[in-house]
């Protein structure tokens, strides 16, 4: 094997992961100068929610719990940063410490503020939820996701604004005099991209780190787990709260994207979502839920098209979950490592020539 | 001639009912011993409290390290393995979708103490890899290294199960009926397998067994157990000849 | 004398009774089949729509119309089970639900479809349509109905269980399911008769809900999440537990709004939340479960 990596390319059925990621990281960055505006702002949706149920099968398809809930971390830093660009960054004053960038290190410190929401949001409610299992995880983590929907929904303290949802637009920022529309949707995409992927390769790492295999190891088998040693509880915790942390980033830069937070994202209809997708792409794979977000987000747009669809994409997407669960598993993920097997035993038959 | 682990007056009650009562066992480094006894008599029950699956209703269990004489009574089974007891399972309790060396690597990743290390990429990791590679030499399953568990025959899995429990460098194994399942031939196997261990290693086998001709060939010392409370404890030849034992066994065939 | 909120109790008891229906069949199919069918609020919805729908047309009688929606709704359950249900009791109990979860999503948009998204409203049945005088305030006698209804339903399915042969089949096939198919009952179908029975007790609890509450597509959402915190509270499986959960959840929304504005969307998911983690297998449950 002593060709170049260059030369490898050439014979595509024995590609490697590797060069697959490099070709999607190609296409990801060419992208937005290919498509329309419209189709850019539609990629970045699908690249949030692929981080968002990737984030969400780290609980569910590596340790095996099922949350419902999930919404509750993707709406608690979505509002948080709603809230620090709304009020906040007036209140600390940032604009004067700042001035011209402020834009951007506002957006940068409010997704972390997220995210750091998210994750003490998640601390006592995994600590709390990991001591169940299976259907009672599931309805524990949606009881807490519904109040926390019930909390925004009714405004206490005028902080959520209730249905009416908060507004976040974007401004420009000025950097060392150059001019940096944050609302445009190519710039806003590549800082989604920035964030993203960097966080997919995380996710990867987590995932493939001996802590990942400690809990597919949960997931088969609890009892045995612990019968070798393994704390099973606080390790469920710890990927609780990983996951949480994931999906509240995702919640953050989803905000300023759709402009608006409304309470809808912690209704536990939302947290169905990411159930889908990963169902869609295949739970058993590191792939799958961003495959399947990818999907769910394309179809959904693609059904816009026949307004019949479109009226009606709960059935649409109720019947391929079914169809999906029932037939095929593994998901979109399987559906491609069994095509990709598929072609390279043919290649492997061709240089012999046979029939 | 070292006690690891003994118990104290061990009892437990579901109810009404005695499954353990008042039960003083020793367990020497230097035995193999054997658990026999008519079904009911309580050997899975007594192998479900030593392990923390069950809380006693009363009474101690005390493993003994190098550290000294510990209390585990009543702790969680997870602690309870970290300590050195470690356990095989009757009916197959493994890790059925990670393949052979992934149910090894867990192992070894609990006992290493590195369950939460998210810095390296498991696959990448050399030394793992040949600590669950002599494991799997040990057990004789490096022919079904890659292979996904719930695919394999049973005897293989049940050498799987044995794996499971030595992957934690444990200073006892609780072998519950390790050759259930099992055709003569493999039972000869799995019996080579054990004595190989026995000798091979610092570690203390103690197993639950039907078979007598098993139980005689193997065991150093056997213990009787019936209904819940100790019948006999000695050596094969001192048990054998124990009135009690055979009355107990009556009408049981081998 | 303490002066007794007669009118909050009675609220909360009339929303107890409609909520036991729903908690009712949905602990029966968990029981018995063990399957938490996520779609059994859509089974009620379909039930009120069904009733609204006979209301409205040439037959224009309430009693039959609910008679109708039990039979309807029954015959969706048994559609249902026959199709698919039936294919997923070897799957583990996370797949179950999410695939009861698509039932959710099909279900509410095949109503969408019929009878569009606005929202239906339906007097009480005319016999029933008058107020009575309890402690100096106006009660709507139907709502007295709708609680003794409750009631009559929990001592029916109490006889049925205690004595009758399905009855004891069904509570032997609760607690051991694999011991009931080794003595030879025909599970098959006793799955399928008990999956019908609970869609025909959610169907008729959606006819009765009709005359209460603006029936659209969300109800069955709504209807399915309260619900899901009954029978976590009263315990999956218990029927005793069912009727005491949702006579509890009533009061409590009920109650709620009392003291804190929307504390009636909040109080029922706090309780639920205090009842997993200090008995998940809830009040009536059993340990284990």
């Amino acid at each position: 094997m002593g060709e170049s990596f260059i030369e490898s390319l050439a014979r595509p059925s024995e590609w490697t992961s590797t060069h697959l990621a490099g070709l999607v990281g190609l296409l990801l960055v060419v992208a937005p100068f290919a498509i329309g505006s419209y189709q850019t702002y539609l990629l970045t949706d699908a690249l949030i929610l692929g981080l968002f149920a990737t984030g969400f099968n780290v609980l569910y398809g590596y340790t095996g719990l099922l949350s419902f809930g999930h919404a509750m971390f993707f709406a608690g830093a979505g509002y948080t940063l709603a809230v620090f660009m709304t009020d906040g960054v007036s209140a600390l004053g940032l604009g004067a410490i700042f001035g011209g960038a402020t834009p951007l290190v506002a957006l940068a410190i409010a997704v972390v503020v997220g995210v750091l929401v998210a994750v003490i949001l998640a601390v006592p409610v995994g600590f709390l939820s990991v001591r169940l299992e299976e259907i009672y995880f599931a309805m524990i983590t949606l009881s807490f996701s519904m109040a926390v929907y019930t909390i925004i929904l009714q405004d206490y303290g005028g902080v959520t604004n209730g249905s009416d949802g908060i507004t976040v637009i974007l401004s420009e920022a000025d950097l060392f005099g150059i001019g940096v529309p944050l609302l445009s949707r190519t710039v806003y995409y590549f800082l989604v991209l920035a964030i993203v992927a960097p966080s997919m390769y995380l996710l990867w790492r987590i995932v493939r780190s001996p802590f990942g295999t400690v809990l597919t190891a949960i997931r088969e088998n609890p009892e045995r787990a612990a019968a070798i040693g393994i704390d099973v509880r606080r390790q469920r915790w710890a990927s609780f709260v990983i996951s949480a942390a994931f999906s509240g980033l995702a919640g953050a830069i989803y905000i300023p994207l759709h402009n608006v937070v409304a309470p809808g994202i912690a209704h536990w209809s939302f947290s169905a979502e990411p159930v889908i997708m990963t169902v869609l792409g295949g739970p058993y794979s590191f792939a799958g839920p961003i495959l399947g977000a990818f999907v769910f987000r394309y179809l959904r747009w693609f059904v816009t098209q026949y307004p019949f669809f479109q009226a009606h994409w709960q059935l649409v997407f109720g019947t391929l979950v079914l169809v999906v669960l029932l037939f095929f598993k593994q998901g979109v993920a399987g559906a491609l490592k069994y095509g990709r097997r598929y072609v390279e035993a043919r290649s492997m038959g061709e240089p012999e020539g046979e029939p | 001639m070292t006690t690891v682990l003994e118990t104290k007056d061990l009892v437990k009650e579901f109810g009404a009912l005695r499954a353990v009562d008042r039960l003083s066992v020793a367990f020497d480094s230097e035995d193999v011993t054997s658990i026999i006894g008519p079904n009911g008599a309580g050997k899975t029950t007594f192998y479900n409290l030593l392990t923390g699956r069950l809380t006693p209703t009363s009474g101690t269990v005390l493993l003994h390290t190098d550290g000294g004489e510990a209390d585990i009574t009543g702790l969680p089974t997870h602690d309870i393995a970290r300590r050195g007891l470690s356990r095989a399972f009757q009916i197959n309790n493994l890790f059925e979708g990670l393949s052979v060396l992934d149910n090894i690597r867990a192992a070894r990743l609990a006992t290493e103490g590195r369950t939460y290390e998210l810095s390296t990429i498991m696959r990448d990791d050399d030394g793992l890899y040949e600590r669950a590679w002599a494991v799997l030499e040990q057990t004789e399953l490096t022919a079904v290294a890659e292979e996904t568990v719930a695919n394999l025959s049973h005897g293989d899995k049940r050498k799987v199960e044995i794996g499971l429990s030595l992957a934690t460098d444990p200073s006892l194994v609780l072998l519950d009926e390790p050759t259930a399942g099992m055709n003569p031939n493999e039972s000869e196997r799995m019996v080579e397998l054990i004595e190989q261990l026995d000798e091979e290693t610092e570690t203390t086998f103690v197993l639950t067994e039907h078979d007598m001709d098993i139980v005689l060939s193997i065991s150093d010392r056997i213990i009787v157990l019936d209904q819940g409370s100790l019948l006999a404890d000695g050596t094969p030849e001192t048990v054998m000849q124990d009135e009690r034992v055979t009355a107990a066994y009556l009408g049981e065939s081998t | 004398m303490v002066e007794l909120p007669v009118v909050e109790i009675l609220t909360g008891l009339s929303l107890g009774s409609r909520l036991f229906l729903v908690a009712l069949g949905l602990s029966l199919i968990f029981g018995v089949l063990g399957v938490l069918n996520f779609a059994h609020g859509a089974l009620y919805m379909v039930g009120a729509y069904v009733t609204i729908s006979v209301v409205q047309s040439v037959v224009g009688n309430f009693w039959v119309a609910a008679v109708l929606a039990g039979v309807g709704v029954g015959l969706v359950g048994v559609a249902m089970e026959v199709g698919f249900i039936r294919r997923i009791y070897e799957r583990d109990q996370l797949d179950q639900l999410i695939l009861t979860f698509a039932f959710v999503l099909i279900i509410s948009d095949l109503t969408r479809i019929v009878w569009g998204s606005q929202s239906y409203t339906l007097d009480p049945p005319a016999s029933l349509n008058n107020t009575v005088q309890i402690a100096g305030a106006s009660f709507l006698t139907y709502r007295l109905f709708v609680i003794v209804a409750g009631i009559v339903a929990m001592a029916a399915f109490w006889y049925v269980l205690q004595r009758t042969f399905v009855g004891s089949l069904i509570r032997a096939t609760s607690s051991d399911r694999q011991m009931s198919q080794l003595l030879g009952t025909n599970v098959s179908r006793l799955y399928t008769g008990v999956f019908a029975l609970g869609s025909v007790i959610a169907g008729i609890g959606g006819a009765l809900a009709a005359p209460l509450q603006a029936v659209t597509p969300g109800v069955g959402d709504q209807v399915i999440i309260s619900a899901f915190v009954v029978v976590v509270i009263g315990g999956l499986g218990s029927f005793t537990g069912a009727f005491i959960g949702a006579m509890a959840i009533g009061l409590i929304q009920s109650f709620g709004t009392m003291w804190v504005r929307g504390a009636d969307l909040f109080l029922p998911f706090v309780a639920m939340i205090i009842v997993l983690i200090f008995r998940p297998e809830g009040l009536f449950g059993e340990e284990g479960q």
